[in-house]
């Protein structure tokens, strides 16, 4: 849990480890070229992506993202902008201090052969 | 659930501070915690995410994606102080994704 | 999957057995025929003095126990050069700093660039993997095609996913390899009953 300082004059906010990760793959599904793999037909043929993880330490925050990307979507500058994008949105929703994000790129879809599959 | 028979009178705190809580614009909802544990017992059903104690009210949610959440936590405290003796404590346990129809 | 150099061993001993192999039984038969070739014949009974001689030297015994140590050693790195399997599974991308790690599945993204191959008309299925092939990044499409596919458009849609797959990946030091493998009868297609 990320204690925070408090919040009104007569409370204290807790913001529970798993409310960061959440944040950090809501935003990871944010991209355009990032596949949600979580609901729909594509849930039925890979595993849910984006997923990320938190771990919260000492006030800072280490996340590691992983998601799908789309055929033919250049990997290096979806990366950055995946760590880019994520990074500022949990620092901005969550407030906490992120200190690194890493981010793999664990499955390309190419969507007609995907879609296909369904079918 | 049975209905409360003065269901329009101010009925349970505990069902005050959920509605305070849920009013807020942001929430969710009340979140029950990982386990399902935090809740409130009234006479015949319960309040989920809503525990309160004697020296401090807590008030479990899930927040909706998009608006920084400390301020939210602090807008749902402030919302439920009046109501209240003790310190509110917020915690927020889950986040949704923003529904892209309502932006 | 093994290297190349592994694989000239393994062709190497092949052929030096085989020779083994071949004068082993030239000379079995020349022994059976009794025949004489270039005026010599070979003695019917076989004279081990020699060998016994040698194994009753000191040094033999010790001799004999090194070569085998030595002879062990290289058979388990020559099964250890067949079992390593060189695949790559995650390549490094090139805007990874400080902030953070950034990978791509190698297998996955591959695998994309197969599926959009196997897209073609003509190509059955396709199928890719990522290997380091003496050091040199290596992604291998297999492809199995029909027999009666238009060949200057599946090497066209070649160039085309290769150069999509560099795109993709940005990096220099990858080569594309793309193997076809015609089907050996035409697919059976679904018909009415």
């Amino acid at each position: 849990m990320a204690e925070l300082a408090p919040a009104a004059e007569r409370g204290r906010t807790t913001i529970a480890d798993k409310v960061v990760s959440r944040v950090a793959s809501i935003a990871a599904a944010e991209m355009e070229a990032v596949v949600d793999t979580r609901s729909g037909w594509t849930k039925l043929v890979r595993k849910g992506l984006p997923h990320a993880d938190a771990v919260v330490a000492g006030g800072t925050t280490r996340i590691t993202v992983e998601v799908a990307a789309t055929w033919p979507t250049p990997l290096s500058r979806l990366a950055a902008q995946v760590r880019d994008h994520v990074t500022s949105r949990v620092v901005d929703l969550t407030g906490t201090q992120v200190s690194r994000v890493d981010v793999t790129v664990a499955d390309v879809v190419h969507l007609e052969t995907a879609a296909r599959r369904v079918v | 659930m049975s209905p409360a028979p003065d269901a329009d009178t101010p009925d349970e705190l505990a069902d005050q501070v959920a509605a305070a809580a849920l009013a807020v614009p942001g929430v969710h909802g009340l979140h029950a915690g990982s386990f399902g544990e935090v809740g409130t017992y009234l006479p015949g059903r319960r309040v989920a995410g809503i525990r309160l104690a004697g020296d401090l009210t807590e008030v479990h949610l899930a927040v909706v994606m998009g608006s920084p959440i400390p301020d939210l936590a602090a807008a749902v405290a402030t919302a439920v102080s009046p109501l209240v003796d003790t310190p509110v404590q917020v915690f927020v346990e889950d986040v949704v994704p923003a529904r892209t129809d309502q932006e | 999957m093994t290297t190349r150099k592994t694989l000239l061993i393994d062709r190497l001993a092949t052929f030096v057995l085989a020779l083994v192999l071949l004068a082993g039984g030239a000379t079995a038969v020349w022994w059976w025929s009794g025949r004489s070739v270039d005026g010599r014949t070979l003695p019917t009974t076989s004279d081990t003095s020699t060998v016994a001689d040698l194994v009753a030297k000191d040094w033999f015994g010790w001799t004999a126990a090194a070569v085998g140590v030595v002879i062990a050693l290289v058979a388990l790195r020559w099964i250890a050069a067949h079992l390593t399997p060189n695949t790559v599974s995650r390549l490094r991308l090139g805007s990874s700093d400080t902030t953070g790690r950034l990978e791509a599945s190698a297998s996955k993204v591959v695998g994309a660039a197969a599926d959009a191959y196997a897209d073609t008309l003509g190509v059955r299925s396709a199928k890719g993997s990522v290997v380091r092939d003496r050091g040199q990044l290596v992604a291998r499409i297999d492809a199995t095609i029909e027999p009666d596919s238009d060949l200057a458009l599946l090497a066209r849609r070649a160039d085309e996913v290769s150069s999509q797959l560099l795109t993709v990946l940005e990096r220099d030091d990858l080569r594309c390899s793309l193997r076809l493998k015609v089907a050996a009868r035409g697919r059976t297609l679904p018909r009415a009953r």
